[in-house]
């Protein structure tokens, strides 16, 4: 079902000194700061763009367009000599990544140049239509409208990435220059760079990345959200979704209990199906839970979710913990070992505000059986937000 | 597909999880019951080459160790042994490496077994130790057995009856020789791997997984006095990156300022690549053949392989077979072609470039004619300009981002050091070296092609 993705939750935490931090901070003045990983052995070199924005009522959904126009002209421009090229909207920014040969580096920067630029006058309209479809078919779903719901519970003021029925209606040209002109600025983008190549290099592309100082047009106004009701799609099973918010310090714990409540319910018999998800919205952390079951299973699903933190709680082991960390720390560190993995891991640590990623693998390699079951008791104790569908 | 020059009927068999065991521990079989031993695991015999390309900022060892034993191997009547002991090894390792974070990965041809480690920098010393034991040593798992079997099975009954399987299988027997080894499924039969007994695995593991024959390459952080030590074996060292007197235990990043890496621009400079002489015979065979094999399928496939003299640089060839794949798969896309695709492979060390495409069976023949005549038009009107400027680009690129993953450049480097190549290649200044000339020339030696089309004869057209 859905499975745990640690991932994003991994970079957002760490702080202190190991592996993953950059070995040079750059300063330009008037920005954007740079973080340089150094591979000395490589000759491929990937820059991390991200560019943050956060986005209010009427707005929601620009900046999903932006990067998905993004995406296909960078991926265009790639084709001609290889290159990786992706731009994506991420919960914090839109991220335009390049990587290719060092020998390349001034097409990789023209790349990320014509990515980064304006939208164009043309073409948007087709985008933002296959958006609307993109939306409407996530809102048929019974998982789509569970998550639309716990996100607007959980943070009530924050907009969807993806948009809303409303805020795509009246999208246009307008707001979505308007949404560009005032995020791509040299103060407000951060810059990942890893590879062999010289710091002066680096700065010569950034330089020439093409952005301004300050927004040149005049800005409009972003709008109320107008309401945007969630459809009650037709399920033939009942749904379950619960949210356990977390608290600072709880990630690692939270990770190896999503693991092992992950594998518990991999191999879990019967009619219905369980999964648990860590989710980041609106710089909240969560802890998701889910189940669909027929009719006939319902109530057994019900009572395993009721069950779930206290029988995981009682068969959880020193042994489990230890291979479940150890198993988390790797992915990190194998998803690391390219520059554009590299890139990604800072980057989004930084994107999340909270420093660097070393200071989670190290709670990982610390954690033992008696915080994980702590979590997992004060989870059984809490009240969740809940939603339902039913046939 | 990979630019790497691959052994005719390569394997993939996957990948690994970690698992717990402590370090210089022996694992009993069946058990996760640990005990730990005073001395680490050493091979009886130093290994037959050993390279190491230094990186002091990676963050990843990566460990290759190619073992010059494959399917072909297989004893009669037990066909998939060697597929099953890779199979085995893996799954074990889960439960061995883990403790190190460590992964492991098995890829099996006809030819050959390539045993893949990746480790944290902080955690290599006994990732390599534990590898060792559990190649070397250790017993093999019941339960490892077991699941590799079961694993194995469900592959081989999954595809039973597969068409893209069968049309392989036949094509292997028209390149290789019916009774070729190459020209059996690597993965054996249900009825064979039913016969292999753990005794059969241990037995093929003792003969033909030994350091003295075996080529093993590494990249990352180490310096090559302490993995030598580990290893006793003397290590060739491929770069001068390592720095003296750099605390090993130090993680990458931290501490001093790295001096910037030397910039590789090559607008300029360039190697040249040596082309056989006009006339120089393909090696693989002289006469061409054509085989129709009549299916009733929905779809067509058809390949065409020609044999080129022994001398011809591999590089070149790659390169070859890079500017016909993408003659072959423009964008957007022909209709009627569902894949097709240009590799290079080995006979008894002869290359060959093999074309294969899946097609509507409506055009099967238009299609037939055109990868039969794509060494001739390569001969004569390759890309030119600027078009073939952007094919070099892209050949470099898709060259260099795959080298860019540490598990593909420690394969490239066993390979490379167990064919008697030259070590650290200047990859991107032999790259730009090749030039159309070379191409044509190239394609001018490629002999007569092998083709079997494979498919619905009656719907089979112009």
């Amino acid at each position: 079902m859905f499975i745990p993705h640690p991932l994003p939750l991994l970079l957002a935490l760490a702080q202190g000194t190991g592996p993953l931090q950059p070995n040079e901070m750059l300063s330009i003045p008037g920005g954007p700061e740079v973080a340089v990983l150094r591979t000395a052995a490589s000759e491929v070199v990937s820059f991390r763009v991200s560019v943050p924005l956060r986005e209010e009522g009427a707005e929601a959904g620009a900046g999903y367009l932006l990067a998905m126009e993004a995406d296909e002209r960078m991926q265009e421009l790639a084709g001609r000599i290889g290159a990786r090229a992706e731009a994506e909207r991420t919960p914090q920014a839109i991220v335009y990544r390049v990587s290719g040969p060092v020998t390349e580096l001034d097409f990789l920067g023209w790349i990320l140049r014509e990515g980064m630029g304006p939208p164009p006058l043309n073409g948007m309209e087709a985008m933002l239509e296959r958006l609307r479809v993109e939306h409407d078919r996530r809102l048929e779903t019974p998982r789509g409208v569970l998550a639309a719901r716990l996100r607007a519970a959980l943070v009530p003021a924050a907009s969807s990435v993806f948009g809303t029925a409303g805020s795509l209606e009246r999208m246009d040209r307008t707001r979505l220059a308007d949404v560009w002109d005032r995020t791509h600025l040299r103060g407000m983008v951060r810059v990942v760079a890893a590879g062999g190549i010289p710091s002066e290099l680096i700065l010569l592309l950034v330089n020439d990345l093409g952005l301004r100082d300050a927004p040149v047009g005049a800005p409009v106004a972003a709008g109320e959200e107008t309401g945007s009701p969630l459809p009650d799609p037709e399920v033939i099973r009942h749904w379950i979704a619960e949210a356990y918010p977390l608290l600072a310090g709880d990630e690692a714990g939270a990770l190896v209990a999503a693991r092992f409540l992950g594998e518990e319910y991999d191999t879990v018999g019967g009619d219905f199906e369980v999964g648990v998800e860590i989710w980041e919205t609106g710089g909240r952390t969560v802890l998701v839970v889910t189940g669909a079951a027929y009719g006939r299973s319902q109530e057994a699903m019900e009572g395993r979710l009721e069950r779930m933190f206290e029988d995981a709680a009682a068969r959880i082991s020193e042994d489990d913990v230890e291979r479940l960390s150890d198993a988390l720390r790797t992915d990190v560190l194998m998803s690391g070992r390219t520059p554009w993995g590299l890139a990604e891991i800072v980057g989004q640590a930084w994107d999340a505000g909270r420093g660097g990623t070393d200071r989670l693998l190290t709670a990982l390699d610390g954690i033992g059986a008696i915080e994980v079951i702590g979590l997992l008791g004060a989870l059984d104790r809490a009240t969740p937000l809940r939603e339902e569908l039913h046939p | 597909m990979s630019w790497l020059t691959l052994p005719a009927a390569l394997l993939v068999l996957g990948g690994a999880l970690p698992g717990t065991v402590a370090d210089g521990s022996r694992i009993h079989p069946g058990t996760a019951t640990l005990q730990h031993v005073q001395d680490p695991v050493r091979p009886p015999t130093p290994y037959a080459a050993s390279v190491l390309d230094t990186d002091p900022e990676a963050r990843i060892l990566a460990v290759s160790i190619l073992f010059p034993a494959g399917s072909s191997r297989d004893p009669v009547g037990r066909e998939g042994t060697a597929a099953l002991l890779a199979s085995v090894l893996r799954l074990q390792a889960r439960g061995a490496l883990g403790r190190h974070q460590a992964a492991l990965e098995t890829e099996l041809s006809e030819n050959d077994l390539l045993v893949t480690l990746l480790t944290p920098y902080d955690a290599w010393r006994e990732a390599i130790i534990t590898l060792e034991m559990l190649l070397y040593e250790a017993p093999l798992s019941q339960t490892a057995f077991a699941g590799a079997r079961s694993e194995i099975l469900e592959v081989l009954a999954f595809e039973s009856g597969a068409p893209v399987r069968a049309f392989e299988l036949e094509r292997a027997r028209l390149l290789l020789g019916p009774d070729a080894w190459g020209a059996r499924p690597i993965l054996g039969s249900p009825d064979a791997l039913a016969s292999i007994t753990l005794a059969d695995l241990e037995t093929f593991r003792a003969t033909h997984l030994r350091t003295e024959g075996a080529t093993l390459a590494a990249h990352g952080p180490v310096e090559a006095a302490e993995l030598a030590s580990l290893l006793s074996s003397d290590i060739e060292e491929l770069s001068e990156r390592s720095r003296a007197g750099r605390r090993s235990e130090a993680p990458p990043g931290s501490g001093e300022q790295l001096p910037p890496a030397p910039l590789l621009l090559h607008l300029g400079p360039h190697v040249e690549t040596e082309i056989p002489p006009p006339g120089a015979r393909p090696a693989a065979w002289e006469e061409g053949k054509r085989i129709l094999v009549d299916r009733e399928l929905t779809s067509s496939w058809i390949s065409a392989a020609f044999p080129f003299p022994r001398e011809t640089p591999d590089l070149l060839l790659q390169f070859l077979a890079h500017l016909v794949r993408e003659e072959l798969t423009p964008v957007p896309p022909e209709r009627g072609l569902f894949h097709a695709d240009a590799s290079t492979m080995e006979i008894e060390g002869a290359p060959v470039l093999v074309l294969t495409a899946s097609i509507d069976p409506q055009i099967t023949l238009a299609w037939e004619e055109r990868l039969v005549g794509v060494m001739g038009r390569m001969a004569v009107e390759p890309p030119d300009g600027a078009f073939f400027g952007l094919a070099k680009r892209r050949f470099r690129t898709q060259a260099l981002l795959e080298l860019a993953l540490p598990e593909a450049r420690v394969e490239w480097m066993a390979r490379r050091r167990a064919a008697g190549l030259p070590h650290s290649p200047d990859l991107v200044g032999e790259i730009w070296g090749l030039n159309r000339s070379a191409v044509m020339r190239t394609a001018e030696l490629a002999g007569p092609a092998h083709v079997i089309v494979y498919g619905p004869r009656a719907m089979m057209g112009p």
